[in-house]
């Protein structure tokens, strides 16, 4: 009984025109140029690729250093975003107070010179750090351009650029699946500080989570260290065990094995495997094990659209920006990149996710020269400037990119995007 | 007799733009009009006009409903769906030399002209539409969060969850004068303990994919073919999968039929720049005009001409497999449970007429078939319906689960827009300080409210979605961080007792969604 119904499940009924019928019939004409509209179709190549996105090809040229602002201006010059059609013409007039100027972004061209000089950056270096050798770029830089000045209400031209930080501690941990977590953090400078005091003397301490959950037994372990980089404020981990709730805090752990926790997180539930559910329920009764056949898959079963979409796309040379006006669809769902990819392609710093482009191993460090005084996040984390001017950071290689951004004490900023991918690929 | 209970997920996120007099993104809203929501329509109004008792549910989302009563965005439908009648005219002229393509042609002309019929018939608000077949009880309306905010993301943000459901629930009451029994909960996400709030806010019932109710604690005896009722008293639908399939399935599913019409070739791809100028976007972007001349055909790139009648005949053959099947589920379900087997079908209602073209027609050849062929096992129902004959189901708690990728949370949490969390969480605590601090003028409370209606945007499942999907991730992101800064600028100017009065009166204008929305929802 149980068979027939999934047997019938699976095609429409034989009297049907199966979709396997018709690829059998159409197969052969696979190689002919396809019936068109009567009048001239254009090349769909030439249309589609390079009338949506004139700016794309701009930025992933790119080996050297690219100033958010010449980013800016180029897709300003193609006005390649629909989005922004007849935005000149519907802008509000600016009469934003003086209470409201949170930034440098919204200054006039005459403090443009000003600012460049203030964000001086003398001297800049990526270094790419493989076991057995080392490749540097050295970049220096004079002269820098100014932000395009930011709409002041409505929807604006540019993305406003959020805090980096709110200079509150924060540790929380989010579930992400079964087998993996997610936790983000920030940390002041004055919790660093008070509680580095609690250091022991003459040991060597590392950065660390601690991940605690509930064990079954006072014979079973309940708690793990896996280090991390307090900069990365940022981490996926795999749990040890699945179906488990999870806290974890953030701190020191010492050679000796003394940790010091800085912060704890709340709790987070995880349910069990969904492999261990299924062999659990296989035992339960023919209509479990029947409901819990029936999910191969986890989640919609929204690959179609998608695939579909990125095979023509391919094909066609339809770009996405291209294709944008179908992508509101929520049939198109981020699936095929999540079972194509995986966990790799969506790596932060982590212990079982694998970079991209670059071995696990890979670091990159990342050093330079500022005017002193000003504020150095590189990719979003802040590095501590010397005395004169002077930095030096190292992490884990992770993306093909990496974000330079500039804070002068008097808050104008600067961001600077390089492309790594020729440094690897070297 | 089973129970079969298709659930259309209808949603867009809120997407409109005063200050601009076109914006691409609104184009989506549009189309979902064209293809999905006036087709709908249209086939509950044939099954109404038989004397047919069909039965279905629909979640109409809070964005999608405000955005459908919103006489800015009706206006506009109006200028889009007048481009493409005369679109569809000019093609009538330019194909007259080909039957196959001439045909088609006016296929759409007609199209067009009768959606422009429907969409004034109902006075430009399609919400008309949809509570008239709920006034006469073929369509359960229920609500979903707020702005579709992936809630267990948002669990960590006091108060978050609990406005999302609760802004809802206010705002399905001033649209349909009621108060909804169920709703579905933004990318079906579910987290243990969830059941409380949604018990909370005067919400019976709830959904969940398939795991959700199978990785139940303790599971229930009845798979997910009955509803279980929760600890705190909700129940809660979990879908099958076998009905999923069939459509949803790239490999197995309906819309995969070459003889449907093929969604990516489009005559704004296809014709010349010159001729389809005025029809694609003023700044020359390419987009879909929604006249598409093929059909799927096979694999690759080789197409040939739509067929209508050939698209029809499948529907016609896929809606019998699809009915047949189900009374084989049934059949088999109820050797093995004491109760009739509850099969929920839910899925996107945007993937009904808009990726599959004829999906809504194939939903209307269903339920006739249903409701007119005497022999079938399974008979149409509303999860209100089945609560009210049987409330008597097991007692299981639910587990973490979403119908996105993988299951759980990985489409909302991911290298590509985890950035967002740590934003998202500190304006919801700026939104809860502010919300407890003691009551100020109509001016305090206005932007009080504004920052709410900003919070809730920010909160928008859709955009960590389209990050993750890689297309218009620029708009995206741009939309979360106008919307993160947006909170902090108010919660700033809140803060030191100087709000700026044309800051607040542009947001209240462009951000004007919920515009009943009280700020106190947020109080602890």
């Amino acid at each position: 009984m149980k068979n027939k119904v999934d047997k019938n499940s699976k095609r429409p009924s034989g009297k049907s025109k199966s979709p396997s019928a018709s690829d059998t019939k159409n197969k052969g004409k696979s190689a002919k140029p396809s019936k068109s509209a009567p009048s001239p179709v254009p090349d769909k190549k030439a249309k589609s690729g390079k009338d949506a996105k004139p700016e794309k090809g701009v930025v992933s040229k790119q080996a050297t250093p690219q100033g958010k602002s010449s980013d800016r201006e180029n897709s300003g010059k193609a006005s390649s975003s629909p989005s922004q059609a007849n935005r000149k013409t519907n802008a509000p007039v600016s009469k934003r107070p003086a209470t409201l100027k949170p930034s440098a972004r919204a200054r006039g061209k005459a403090e443009s010179a000003e600012m460049a000089d203030e964000l001086g950056l003398e001297e800049f270096s990526i270094s790419l750090i493989k076991a057995g050798e080392t490749k540097e770029r050295i970049w220096r830089t004079k002269n820098f351009q100014q932000y395009a000045a930011q709409k002041e209400f409505g929807f604006p031209d540019l993305a406003p650029e959020l805090p980096g930080h709110y200079n509150q501690p924060a540790l929380v941990l989010m579930p992400k699946d079964p087998e993996y977590m997610f936790c983000y953090w920030e940390l002041t400078s004055n919790l660093v500080e008070e509680k580095s005091r609690e250091k022991l003397p003459g040991n060597n301490y590392r950065e660390t989570l601690k991940i605690n959950w509930e064990s079954k037994s006072l014979f079973e372990p309940n708690f793990t260290f896996i280090p991390v980089f307090f900069w990365a404020r940022k981490w996926y981990f795999g749990v040890p065990q699945v179906g488990q709730r999870y806290q974890v805090e953030l701190g020191w752990l010492s050679e000796g094995g003394h940790f010091i926790s800085i912060l704890s997180s709340n709790l987070s539930e995880l349910p069990e495997s969904w492999a261990t559910t299924q062999k659990r329920l296989a035992n339960q009764g023919e209509v479990l094990a029947y409901s819990s056949r029936h999910t191969k898959t986890l989640g919609s079963s929204e690959h179609m659209v998608v695939e579909d979409s990125r095979s023509f796309m391919q094909e066609w040379n339809l770009s996405s920006e291209s294709m944008t006006s179908s992508s509101w669809s929520r049939g198109a769902s981020g699936e095929t990149d999540a079972s194509k990819n995986g966990k790799a392609s969506e790596a932060p710093p982590s212990g079982r996710a694998k970079p991209r482009s670059a071995s696990a191993k890979t670091r990159l460090e990342v050093s330079g020269k500022v005017r002193p005084g000003t504020q150095v996040s590189v990719s979003g984390n802040p590095v501590f400037i010397d005395g004169q001017g002077l930095f030096k950071t190292e992490f884990p290689y992770q993306k093909d990119s990496l974000t330079l951004e500039l804070t002068s004490p008097t808050g104008a900023s600067r961001s600077f995007t390089y492309d790594l991918k020729e440094l690897v690929l070297n | 007799m089973g129970y079969l209970n298709f659930v259309l997920h209808a949603h867009l996120p809120y997407v409109r733009h005063p200050e601009h007099a076109r914006f691409l993104e609104e184009d989506w809203f549009f189309e979902a009009i064209t293809e999905t929501y006036i087709p709908l329509l249209q086939e509950f109004e044939a099954l109404a006009k038989d004397h047919l008792p069909f039965k279905i549910t629909m979640s109409l989302t809070p964005p999608l409903c405000e955005m459908l009563a919103d006489e800015l965005l009706q206006t506009r439908y109006i200028n889009h769906i007048n481009r493409l009648r005369e679109l569809a005219e000019k093609e009538c002229t330019r194909t007259k030399n080909d039957p196959a393509f001439c045909y088609l042609a006016a296929m759409y002309r007609n199209l067009f002209e009768k959606c422009h019929k429907v969409f004034n018939g109902y006075d430009r608000n399609l919400l008309n539409g949809f509570r008239k077949f709920q006034k006469m009880g073929n369509l359960e309306i229920i609500t979903c969060g707020a702005t579709h905010g992936f809630l267990p993301n948002l669990r960590n943000s006091p108060r978050s969850v609990e406005a999302q459901l609760e802004v809802a629930v206010g705002n399905y009451w001033k649209h349909f004068g009621q108060e909804p029994w169920g709703i579905w909960l933004g990318e079906c996400g579910y987290y243990r303990g969830l059941d409380k709030q949604i018990k909370a806010a005067g919400l019976k019932y709830f959904f969940v994919d398939t795991h959700g109710i199978l990785q139940g604690e303790p599971p229930s005896p009845k798979g997910n073919y009955a509803p279980i009722e929760t600890p705190h008293g909700a129940f809660a639908f979990a879908r099958d999968q076998e009905s999923s399939k069939a459509v949803w399935s790239a490999e197995e599913g309906y819309p995969g039929d070459f003889r449907y019409r093929e969604f990516y070739r489009d005559v704004g791809f296809d014709l010349d720049m010159k001729y389809i100028g005025p029809y694609i976007h003023p700044m020359g972007l390419r987009i879909n005009t929604g006249i598409k001349y093929y059909r799927i055909t096979g694999k690759g790139n080789y197409k040939e001409p739509y067929v209508e009648a050939e698209a029809k005949q499948a529907t016609q053959e896929h809606a019998e497999n699809f009915i047949f099947n189900r009374d084989k589920q049934d059949e088999w379900l109820s050797t093995r449970l004491d109760t009739p087997a509850c099969i929920v079908c839910p899925y996107d209602a945007e993937l009904f007429g808009h990726w599959w073209y004829e999906g809504p027609m194939f939903l209307g050849k269903v339920m006739r078939k249903v409701l007119t062929e005497k022999d079938h096992r399974v008979h149409l129902s509303t999860p209100r319906d089945y609560l009210l004959s049987h409330r008597d189901v097991p007692h299981s708690d639910p587990a973490f689960s979403s119908w996105g990728a993988g299951g759980y949370a990985d489409v909302w949490l991911n290298g590509s827009n985890d950035w967002i969390y740590p934003h998202l969480h500190k304006i919801g605590n700026l939104m809860q300080e502010v919300a407890n601090l003691p009551a100020g003028n109509e001016q305090d409370r206005r932007a009080r409210n504004q920052m709410a209606r900003e919070l809730l945007l920010a909160q928008s499942s859709d955009w960590a979605f389209i990050m993750k999907t890689g297309t218009m991730v620029d708009y995206a992101v741009k939309r979360t961080k106008v919307h993160v800064h947006n909170c902090l600028e108010l919660h700033r100017q809140i803060r030191t007792g100087s709000i700026y009065e044309p800051f607040l009166q542009n947001l209240e204008s462009t951000d004007n969604i919920f515009p009943e929305i009280d700020y106190k929802v947020y109080a602890s």
